[in-house]
């Protein structure tokens, strides 16, 4: 439920904020400039809006594709992210949002064809490269879990059967996946799902979908054809992890055909300085925030010992059901990881504030 | 906040609060009773004075902040209760737009603060003399989420200001005094949220810097976090001769500890049991 949605003036008569408006005819509607009077305003509490978000209608008016950091182009070809929105339904605890935004009302950007037109142009433009470029949904946002307000996967996978030299990841932990089963899998589509253990999803993950619901989803899609990937990223070290994460991925690969599974990525708990100083700030009271860290450097990370075991072990356990070329690991740190040899690994280091908006990323090779 | 006594008489009574203060500003409160009603005066000023004498007070008490008056309006109702979702500078017509959280059964609109009384009206705005200082002033000491404004319409241009009197402004204010109150309730709600807990650490006896105290409310608040305080206190750093030694220890024994997922707090929010003590100050 939204008891308020803003709307820019310029977006006031198009026909997706008429729509979604509809959806909320309770709502006080306010009518504004520009979204950053709302947005973008000093000293906003993110915790205590997160109790009641408004929503934001507006249109994104600069740059609107952008490339990932290098360290996150995996497997060659060329790698762009974009949000329609920013600010997600769920309140997971270690979400870089928090840190990132001022505000926790949703930025939703209706100018969805805007965005398309700078997808269709970069395409354009690599359209002699080996391999597809990569155009990545779900870092600021929850790709599905406003689908049902948002329509934004309707219409983006639509659109890129049209594209056929580009593919989409949508990143999600939503179950919101009726807009994909009406319509025949798509090639050029791939849906990674964020999962966690029951336990740690419980707790952190808050008003996510069960990690059972997720794996539920997970198997609709790939039984209809959807190519999936699993993103075990961020791995949260706490007592009792190792049997809570071998739970989860026993049900996860028993569930799903491993053969048809077209990455898994790891990674361990990480932020940039400035966005763990606020989200901590936050949540003071939280362990999350307050146990097996190491904030010596710009990125606060697990300490070096607790990352190398947690990614080694959880990965040792992935690879006992998917083959190795399918696994990506993300180490904050230089040195190797004891996996199997063939195990992709990339270390982010030295990824800055901007880059890691997408920070919590995808290293799987394509 | 209230500018005037006949508009705060309905919560004066419902509360059942006592002067306790007549100068500066009049104070009503009630033993026991975390509620305060202070009679500001009329204008931007008074406003602005008393919200920083208010919060000057009480220091780093965690409150909201709800500016309760009435307003003119071009066209809306007489007696009509409604939420300032932003305040209009009525000099320069800049616009600030208030965070809007806590749950509100009515309408809303912006509100214009001029710096005498009128009787025209601007377009689509209440117009007021205190709103729009009363949330840039309470907003330096709260989150603005936690600074709200209702304005209960007085007169509009059907209804002109020349009739109104203090009885009939207190009958138009305690007209809406369920449906504020319901809202109070609900933004009294949100301070809980950035309540903080400490422990009570006996340690004021060690001199330390600006920084070293941030350090060491830093690992109290993560020891209180991996529910270490019973452990912390059984430290006796008390009897360690400077803070440094304190510090030392205390980082070496909290990071020692692993956390464990059933540690967090099941609603999501600061125990309502927090402990003070002079480790914080």
């Amino acid at each position: 439920m939204v008891d308020v949605i803003y709307i820019e003036k310029d977006v006031v008569d198009h026909p997706r904020t008429i729509a979604i408006a509809d959806r909320y005819p309770k709502a006080k509607r306010i009518v504004i400039e520009h979204y950053g009077e709302i947005f973008n305003s000093h000293a906003q509490n993110f915790r205590i809006q997160k109790n009641n978000p408004s929503l934001i209608l507006a249109a994104k008016k600069n740059k609107k594709v952008m490339p990932t950091p290098s360290q996150y182009e995996t497997g060659g070809g060329a790698h762009y992210y974009f949000s329609h929105m920013l600010n997600c339904l769920y309140d997971c605890r270690y979400c870089f949002l928090q840190g990132m935004l001022r505000s926790a009302n949703y930025l939703l950007f209706v100018n969805y064809e805007d965005f398309l037109d700078e997808i269709r142009a970069l395409a354009k433009k690599h359209q002699h490269d080996d391999k597809p470029t990569w155009f990545f949904s779900g870092y600021d946002c929850d790709s599905l879990a406003y689908e049902p307000v948002t329509n934004f996967a309707d219409y983006f996978v639509e659109q890129f059967s049209s594209i056929p030299n580009a593919v989409l990841e949508l990143r999600t932990k939503s179950t919101q996946i009726r807009s994909l089963l009406k319509r025949p899998a798509q090639d050029n589509v791939v849906v990674a799902y964020s999962l966690s253990p029951e336990r740690v999803a419980q707790e952190l993950e808050i008003g996510a979908p069960s990690m059972a619901k997720r794996v539920d989803a997970l198997a609709k899609l790939q039984q209809q054809g959807w190519r999936i990937g699993l993103r075990f990223d961020p791995v949260i070290w706490h007592q009792g992890y190792l049997n809570d994460y071998q739970q989860m991925i026993d049900l996860v690969f028993k569930t799903l055909d491993s053969e048809r599974i077209d990455s898994v990525t790891l990674g361990g708990f990480r932020l940039p300085k400035g966005f763990y100083k606020t989200m901590r700030k936050l949540h003071p009271e939280h362990w999350l925030f307050s146990a097996g860290l190491d904030d010596k450097s710009a990125m606060v990370t697990y300490t070096q010992a607790i990352e190398t075991e947690v990614l080694e072990n959880v990965g040792q356990m992935c690879q006992a059901y998917v083959s190795t070329d399918k696994i990506f690991a993300y180490s904050s740190f230089d040195d190797d990881l004891q996996f199997d040899q063939h195990v992709n690994q990339k270390t982010d280091l030295q990824v800055d504030q901007k880059s890691s908006s997408i920070g919590i990323q995808t290293g799987a090779k394509r | 906040m209230v500018a005037l006594n006949c508009e705060a008489k309905p919560w004066v009574d419902f509360y059942g609060l006592k002067k306790s203060i007549d100068r500066p500003f009049g104070v009503y409160t009630k033993p026991g009773l975390d509620v305060e009603i202070v009679i500001t005066g009329i204008g931007a000023p008074c406003m602005a004075t008393a919200v920083g004498w208010v919060a000057g007070r009480s220091g780093s008490v965690k409150r909201v902040w709800l500016n309760l008056g009435i307003a003119g309006h071009l066209d809306k109702t007489v007696g009509e209760a409604i939420r300032v979702h932003s305040y209009i500078d009525g000099i320069d017509l800049r616009q600030h737009y208030s965070p809007l959280v806590a749950k509100w059964a009515g309408d809303s609109d912006a509100l214009m603060s001029v710096n005498a009384p009128t009787s025209s009206y601007p377009d689509a705005a209440m117009v007021d003399m205190e709103g729009l200082s009363f949330y840039r002033s309470a907003s330096m000491f709260s989150s603005p989420e936690l600074v709200e404004s209702i304005k209960v319409i007085s007169d509009n241009q059907e209804n002109n200001v020349e009739g109104l009197n203090a009885s009939k402004i207190t009958h138009l204010m305690q007209s809406q005094l369920a449906m504020v109150n319901r809202f109070s309730d609900n933004l009294l709600a949100l301070v809980q949220l950035v309540a903080s807990a400490v422990i009570d650490m006996p340690l004021a006896a060690l001199r330390r810097t600006h920084s070293q105290q941030q350090q060491l409310n830093r690992l109290l608040e993560r020891a209180i976090a991996l529910e270490l305080e019973q452990a912390v206190t059984e430290l006796e750093l008390h009897k360690e001769s400077k803070i440094d030694a304190v510090l030392t220890k205390l980082t070496a024994f909290i990071d020692a500890a692993a956390p464990s997922i059933e540690q967090l707090p099941k609603n999501n929010s600061v125990s309502s049991t927090a402990l003070r003590g002079e480790s914080h100050g």
